[in-house]
């Protein structure tokens, strides 16, 4: 009975054709996509070393006109040369979200801005000292693991909202774990443990509250 | 490059519903989805069944759309079949049955309310027809439809059931603006189905069955109050063929506000992921062709994959960045005011992700492409209901979706000893 009920259905067929064809279009746009999103990343790599390349040029400049010029510290306006390194550091931060913080691109980017930041930071620290500005200058050490520091994104954000409140706050942040003699020379200096604030010169160590900070700027 | 286990989710999403589509649109390419123009040679009888619970106020309409159907008098009896109604219901359709003589229309009801699929099931074994109809009572049938429909069955001895094009009857607010986008959408989607037999429901209202399969398959059975989904997967079983028409049209009342509509919705996933695991066998087997390789997965891994979607990149993307952000907002004491001082529109081309960007590009496209072809075999106009409607249905439809599918899960996981199936 169900053999002639059989001979009378409804011939089942496969698309075979139509589901490969339909496999390469979308196997085809896919790859287009991931490619291209690949291709984009890596432009923007070179961009930001690009960024960075000129401004260690540019920091460099100045430190030379000083010298053979005798030209006076103290004239120096330090908002241009400010804001272009907030921009390096804001393409540092894009690209470590983009790639990821163990990528090795991002780790080697990151270690040479760690440069820029110390020769940032000795720039607005000898204006400071030798030309009495009122400035306040603070270093954060952190780290991105989160077992080994579990406050450093929240303190993070926390000089994140200092810097944007007092105008005259420089705050320089350090992965404590890039291996690199000069951010180890600094390192040894402040005696850096686990998430290290230096406000100021004086060293603190842990997570550190906003009104503690805001006491110690002033 | 990290990739975390998110952006994988959204990616073989993506890929999936890609694949999908452009399948689809091969199939649009390779045989389109009108059908020859047939013309009606003869008139059959044709037996409507009409189950009717608390409908006051709709029943008048629907009896009214099939009492005026371009179809002999002669040649219709209609079982309209009250299921214990608590309104007023029997006196309307007692008194409409007075006042049209002239139709042949038989009241039944039942001793209690059983549903639907008994009181469709009452008029099928009472039904003379050669073919066999069951309308809802809020829908309304063009007159044309039968003669759109049947001569279908008259080129095709394995044809079982036509299936009209629905259409949401005069939407009024934006969810049934979303519906009504939804419907035209399925309905063109469901005449690609069609063409390479995939059809995996025949709706409720009007589908035209011939009587002699639909007895022979063993009626219609209770089935987690999703019985058209589950007579149409036994069709299937029985290598029936199952034809969606775009010419003949007949209306329908969406829920008007979202609990009716979560409702509804819970109802028909909820029924579909159960009858599916009844006939779990056809899924993957090469024995059913396309519907068993590639249309029963697709509806069987959706609820699946739109529950893994929702869950992985809402946590991923909203919960988890919100639960971060509150966290340190604690830090500054939620005192915003700096932001709002600084605050200054920037645009950096490196925060773009082109990557998403092109496959964003590329849906949209497809998505655009389907859109205008759905709304050109079906008749209508893209902007019928205002600009709003299409974006509407695109932004909010697929997650509107998802949320049901998430209740539906978690009503199978925890409370299945609950359910009143």
């Amino acid at each position: 009975m169900y053999v002639i009920f059989c001979f009378f259905m409804v011939e089942r067929a496969l698309s075979k054709k139509r589901y490969f064809i339909a496999f390469i279009f979308s196997a085809a746009i896919f790859l287009i996509g991931l490619l291209l999103g690949l291709l984009l990343t890596g432009s923007k790599l070179e961009f930001v070393e690009k960024y960075q390349q000129d401004f260690r040029t540019q920091s460099m400049t100045f430190d030379i006109q000083g010298a053979l010029l005798e030209e006076d510290i103290c004239d120096f306006q330090v908002e241009e040369f400010d804001r272009e390194f907030n921009m390096i550091t804001e393409q540092v931060s894009v690209m470590e979200g983009e790639l990821g913080k163990y990528d090795e691109d991002v780790l080697r980017m990151k270690e040479y801005y760690s440069l820029l930041e110390i020769r940032h930071w000795m720039f607005i620290k000898g204006l400071k000292e030798d030309c009495g500005r009122d400035y306040n200058i603070i270093l954060f050490f952190y780290s991105n693991e989160e077992e080994e520091c579990s406050d450093c994104e929240m303190q993070g954000y926390l000089l994140g909202y200092i810097n944007q409140k007092y105008d005259n706050v420089f705050i320089y942040s350090f992965d404590k774990n890039i291996q690199n003699s000069a951010l180890g020379l600094l390192k040894d200096k402040y005696n850096v443990n686990g998430l290290t604030l230096v406000i100021n010169d004086r060293v603190s160590y842990g997570f550190m509250e906003k009104e503690e900070i805001e006491d110690k700027l002033y | 490059m990290e990739i975390s286990y998110a952006q994988i989710l959204i990616w073989i999403a993506y890929f999936v519903s890609l694949y999908l589509v452009i399948f689809w649109l091969l199939t649009f390419l390779e045989k389109g989805v009108w059908l020859k123009k047939r013309r009606i040679e003869r008139f059959p009888l044709v037996s409507v069944a009409v189950p009717v619970w608390n409908e006051e106020g709709n029943i008048s309409l629907t009896l009214d759309s099939l009492v005026n159907l371009n179809y002999p008098r002669d040649k219709l009896e209609i079982f309209v079949v009250n299921d214990c109604s608590t309104d007023n219901s029997k006196g309307e359709i007692l008194n409409y049955i007075q006042n049209y003589k002239g139709v042949n229309i038989i009241y039944l009801e039942n001793e209690v309310n059983s549903g639907k699929y008994f009181s469709v099931n009452k008029a099928l074994r009472l039904a003379n027809g050669e073919f066999f109809v069951c309308l809802d009572a809020d829908s309304v049938v063009e007159p044309e439809a039968l003669n759109k429909m049947l001569p279908h069955f008259d080129y095709d001895d394995q044809l079982a059931v036509v299936l009209p094009l629905m259409k949401i009857a005069a939407p009024e607010n934006t969810l049934q603006k979303i519906q009504w986008c939804e419907y035209l959408l399925n309905f063109f989607y469901k005449s690609l189905m069609s063409m390479i037999d995939c059809v995996h429901v025949a709706p409720g209202p009007f589908s035209v069955y011939k009587k002699e399969i639909l007895v022979k398959i063993g009626g219609i059975r209770k089935a987690h109050h999703t019985e058209d989904f589950e007579v149409s997967l036994r069709l299937q079983r029985n290598h029936y063929r199952l034809l969606q028409v775009l010419d003949a049209e007949v209306y329908t009342k969406p829920p008007k506000n979202l609990k009716d509509f979560y409702r509804q919705r819970n109802r028909w996933y909820k029924g579909t992921m159960l009858n599916l695991f009844d006939y779990k066998r056809m899924i993957f087997s090469k024995k059913y062709g396309d519907f068993g390789m590639l249309q029963l997965p697709r509806v069987f891994l959706s609820g699946f994959l739109a529950v893994g979607l929702i869950g992985f990149t809402s946590y991923r993307y909203i919960l988890k960045p919100l639960w971060k952000k509150i966290w340190n907002w604690s830090a500054i004491n939620f005192d915003f005011s700096v932001w709002f001082q600084n605050f200054h529109l920037s645009f950096n081309w490196l925060k773009i992700n082109y990557m998403n960007g092109f496959f964003f590009l590329v849906s949209i496209t497809l998505g655009l492409i389907i859109v205008l072809y759905a709304y050109k075999f079906t008749r209508e106009k893209v902007f019928k209901y205002g600009f709003i409607t299409v974006p509407a249905y695109v932004i909010l439809y697929g997650f509107m979706a998802s949320i049901v599918w998430c209740g539906v899960f978690f009503d199978l996981l925890f409370k299945r000893k609950k359910l009143k199936w």
